[in-house]
Formats: structure tokens, sequence, C-alpha cells
């Protein structure tokens, strides 16, 4: 026990004293997170429109199809929990809410809703909503009944920015574990630390665990200030100001660098040297970080890589982090992704045992 | 001489796949005993070494440090023995008093980092890291560290190679005095000045087996006595000499 601790405390000691460490796991996640955070990359999709179909007759069916004729509007019909996500990744731009008692007879009141910084595109909808009402009322012998309203809501849409900044605090979770293990070691393999290392009477169990231990705290560190960052930088907010989304996330943080630590154990274990360890390590990194949702939802590609890509072991990183600091989403709801990511870390130790080579 | 046996080998073999690099090897040690192994590269020597400072088993055979068996209790070995190895770092990024206080931990013993470095020479290095350090300096703080649990048996695997004259005469003297106090070396070596400057008895290894072991000076005397004449007319002085009688004896690395 003490030796360990002795370990990784010399670990984080020669961790801080080395500026090239800090920059891969701060410099290069903060430069992405604020590069396409700004950049509002993702942001240029159509506007969309969200319809909540309370009547679900035939004049509703009727409004929507008027609308939909619009070409440049682009309509999701979905219920009201769906697009209260929706609006928070600001992929809705507004929403518009149809009554349970719409018709062409009687006056009803159809509402629009969209948040502050949607104003603009939401007037532009407004319009031509209304244009739509005085044609279909127009053909109508009742005139006038139908009114449409704005509501304007507080700003909660924290767009693209809300989105990215679990996904590279994810990332860069991965980075540091794979990338910061491999290297360390390796390069004492290459160079006969280990080997000095096994001439003493600690065994090899004290000195991984010393090593687990300090990147456990210095990947804890790493996740901690890039979400501040993202909070200062980009105005971003952790789960609608609930504390328990820092619990989820500090829960994710851990379980996630216990894995990806684990994977680059197992990845230094069974290369002899960095010829072997670098493009391994890089052939298991380079897919995650583009089919496990880091940068956008992952629903954008084909079904098999889809597919694949919700299986690897970002993917339910990707989900917890982002569940947890968008929505604020309780830990029981969870549980699936805390599941996987568990047995993700029970397959890469056993992996890890039975390659695992000290020279 | 004291007579008690510190280190006894017997029958040692290490097969590896196809290749045997130590073939029955037989030899024992006594307590303050400067003891060379020599032999040509890839004679099975390091093997040999390395199987006592328990980092490989070997196929069979058995050896026993202060009686104790090494490939069974190699823990308790580790903890008498101190090794400097040939191809070996330390940790980049910690100071060289970290690094002795850290090696201190494991072998859970109270030590003064300080006095353990200057007793090598590096007095003027507590807070250096391990990187800039020269040859003959590395060198150096790999005895030191094999020296933080007091060993009663110091392993040297080739400490001098690579090294320039005055440094290896520095090691020199850095080595006698270890053994003068009482501890018992073991040293490999490439260079057979060293061996016969330092070792009081040496054995000759050759394709994994002993060839021959006794004191440095007996074996240059039954060469000579079977009718060996050097090629050579021996002259007072070499060229080592003139190096060091021209660039003096002092060490340059700092």
């Amino acid at each position: 026990m003490k030796i360990s601790l002795i370990i990784a405390i010399a670990t984080m000691k020669m961790y801080f004293r080395r500026s090239q460490s800090l920059f891969w796991s701060l410099f290069f996640p903060v430069v992405l997170m604020i590069g396409l955070g700004f950049y509002g990359f993702g942001e240029f999709s159509p506007s969309k429109l969200g319809i909540i179909d309370g009547a679900k007759n035939q004049y509703s069916k009727e409004l929507i199809k008027a609308i939909s004729e619009k070409k440049y509007i682009e309509i999701e019909i979905n219920t009201r929990e769906k697009f209260d996500k929706k609006v928070l990744e600001g992929k809705i731009d507004s929403v518009l809410v149809i009554p349970d008692n719409y018709n062409h007879n009687n006056e009803v009141k159809i509402i629009l809703e969209f948040e502050e910084s949607k104003e603009i595109i939401s007037h532009s909808f407004e319009d031509t909503i209304n244009s739509v009402i005085e044609t279909i009322d127009s053909e109508n012998v009742n005139n006038n009944t139908q009114k449409l309203s704005s509501k304007i809501q507080n700003n909660s849409n924290q767009g693209y920015k809300g989105f990215l900044v679990p996904g590279i605090v994810s990332l860069a979770i991965m980075q540091s574990g794979i990338l910061g293990v491999v290297f360390t070691l390796i390069s004492y393999k290459t160079q006969g630390v280990l080997r000095r290392l096994q001439a003493t009477p600690i065994s090899s169990a004290h000195f991984l665990i010393g090593q687990l231990a300090s990147r456990l705290v210095i990947i804890t560190i790493q996740t901690i200030l890039l979400f501040i960052i993202g909070i200062l930088v980009l105005n971003i907010n952790i789960g609608q100001g609930s504390i328990l989304a820092w619990v989820n996330i500090l829960i994710f943080s851990l379980l996630g660098s216990i894995l990806f630590l684990i994977i680059g154990l197992a990845i230094s274990g069974a290369s002899p040297n960095e010829d072997y360890a670098a493009p391994i390590a890089n052939l298991i990194t380079f897919p995650m970080m583009f089919l496990s949702g880091v940068f956008f939802e992952n629903d954008v590609l084909p079904y098999w890589i889809k597919i694949i890509g919700q299986n690897l072991p970002l993917s339910p990183l990707v989900t917890g982090m982002r569940e947890s600091s968008l929505y604020g989403t309780n830990t029981l709801e969870l549980l699936p992704e805390v599941g996987v990511i568990i047995l993700w870390i029970i397959v890469c130790f056993i992996i890890g045992i039975k390659t695992f080579k000290w020279e | 001489m004291t007579s008690k046996e510190i280190i006894r080998v017997e029958k040692l073999i290490k097969k590896y796949d196809d290749f045997i690099a130590v073939n029955g090897i037989d030899f024992s040690v006594n307590e303050g005993e400067i003891f060379g192994l020599l032999g040509p590269n890839g004679a099975g020597k390091t093997t040999t070494v390395e199987i006592l400072e328990g980092i490989r088993t070997q196929t069979s055979g058995e050896a026993l440090i202060n009686g104790i068996n090494v490939s069974k209790e190699t823990k308790k070995v580790k903890e008498i023995i101190g090794v400097q190895l040939q191809q070996a770092a330390f940790f980049d990024k910690l100071t060289l008093v970290e690094i002795i206080e850290m090696f201190g931990v494991f072998y859970s013993v109270k030590i003064d980092a300080k006095s353990i470095l200057g007793k090598v020479g590096l007095q003027d290095k507590f807070g250096s890291f391990y990187k800039p350090l020269s040859g003959g300096q590395k060198q150096r703080l790999s005895i030191a560290v094999a020296l933080v649990n007091e060993p009663k048996v110091l392993f040297l695997d080739e400490p001098t190679t690579g090294l320039d004259p005055q440094a290896r005469r520095n090691m020199w003297e850095l080595i006698k005095n270890i053994r003068s106090e009482g501890k018992t070396i073991i040293l490999t070596t490439h260079y057979m000045e060293e061996a016969e400057e330092l070792c009081d008895r040496v054995a000759i290894i050759d394709t994994g087996k002993i060839i021959t072991i006794d004191t440095p000076n007996n074996l240059i005397l039954e060469l000579l006595n079977s009718g060996f004449k050097g090629e050579h007319k021996i002259k007072e002085a070499n060229l080592e000499d003139v190096f060091l009688n021209l660039t003096g004896k002092n060490l340059r690395e700092n």
C-alpha cells in the first residue's frame, strides 16, 4: 500500500514536471472545444420547426401539411418531452403547439414557442404560419377563428457547445488514459526502468496500482478543468443547475479513466517497443474519435458503421457524460451506460493480463 | 581472507527454446571477495548474474545466496542483494535524492539519501534529474541505488563500459571502497586490466560453461609456466598511462 502510494506520488510529480503532458491533456482538448464551439460547427443545419400535434385530427393534419409544403421550412412532429431535449441541444429552433381542441370552427389559439436566441428565425416561422392560417381561414366559412401567438422563453439551449463539451471531455479521458500510460510504460520498458524495478523486492502489482492511482487523479483534475473552461469560455451550463450532474460526471470520469487506463496498460504490456505500441494505440483510438459521437450524433452514420460505433468503449462514456452535463439525467437512468463500461473494463482487464510482458 | 561461503551455484542450466545460454555452471564465492565473471559477448555471464539476482529463473540447478535459495525465496534474496544492471535507467524528472528515497521505500529501510549519494561522489547533484547526468555519473547513481538496502552482495554488470579512462579509475576506487566495508562483489567485465586490478578471483566463461576459476595472478603464472610468450615485449608503460599522464586523473564530467 505504502509502496503504491509512493509510486503514485512520484508519478504525479514527474507528470507535472513534464510540460508536454499538460499540453496533451489540456491544450489540445481546449483548442478543439473553443475552436469548434465558437465556430458553431454543426449549427448550420436548415432551420427546423418542431410541431406538437395535440389534436391529431383532420384539421390539424391539414394545417401541418400546408406548413410542410413551404419548402424552406423543415418540420418534425414529436412529443413535448423529445422537443425539450432537442431545444436544449439547439436542434429545433421553435416549437408550434397545436391545441387539443383544434378545428376550423371554434376560436383556437395556436402557440409558437421559442427562446430568445432564436427570435429572428422564429419570426420568419411566425410569418409563414400566419400566411398558411390566412389561406385556410379564407377557404372557410367562419373567418378568423385561428390565432397564432408567440411565447418567448428564457434561453436554455446551449446549441452545439453544450453537445460538444462533454464529447471532448470524454475524448480527452480516452487520450490521457491510453496514450499517457502507453508512452510512459513503453519508455520505462525500453530504457530498462522496469527491469531495474524487477530487481527490487516490490511486486509488479504495486507498480501498476501506483501508476493507475496517479493517473486517476490526474484525469479527474483534467475532467473538472475542462468543464470549468467550458463554463467560463463557452457559457455552457452543467446539468441544468443540478449538483447531482457533477456527481454523475465524476462517476463517469472515474469509470472511463479506469477503462482506458486498463486498455493503455494492455497495449503497453503486449508491445515490445513504441514501433508496435504507437500504431496499436492509434488503431484503437482513431475509430472511436469519430464513431462514438464525440463531435456529432452518430445517427448520421450509415447503419452498420453506426452499430459498430455504438458498441465501442468510448460510446457509453460519451453518452453518460452528455446526458449528465447537458440534461442532468439522474444516475439510475444511466445505469445501462455504467454497466457497459464495467463490462468493457472486465474484458480489457482479462486481455491485458493474458498478454502482459515485462520485457 | 575470511572463508565463509556466501554464494553457491550448482549445475546451473538455462535453456531458451533451442539455445542453451548457461550449460551447467558451478562455483562459489566467499564473503568479502570481489569475484569476476569474464567472457566474450554471449558467453552466458549476464544470464548467470540475472539468475542470481532473481530476474530470471533457471531451467535447472540451484543458486544460493547467504544460504537462501534464489528461485524459491526470490523476494528474501532481493532484500539482501544490491544490483547494478548493464542496461537500466531510472525515472526521469525525479531528482537523485527522490530516486534514492523511493528505492528506500521499496526496501522498507530508513535512509539518508544525501549520505548515500555522497558516498559515490554525487554530492553536487542532489537536485538534478537523471537524464542530464554523464555516463559515469549515471553508473555511480546506479551503484548508489544498489547500496540503498546495505546489501551483503553487490552485483556490478560491466560498470565501466563506455567510460573514459578518468571515470574508469574513479569507478575502480569506488568499488575498492565498497569492498573495504566488507561487502561481497560480483563483477562482470570485458576489460582484463579491470579484472586484474580489482578481482580476488575470476571465472572465465565461454559458451555457457566455466573454463577456469582462480586468482588472476595464478592464471597468468599458469599460462607462463606452460611456455607461453607474449607477442610483444612488455613495456614499462602503455598508451593509457600516456593518456592519463597528459590529461590528468581528475574527473571531467561537470
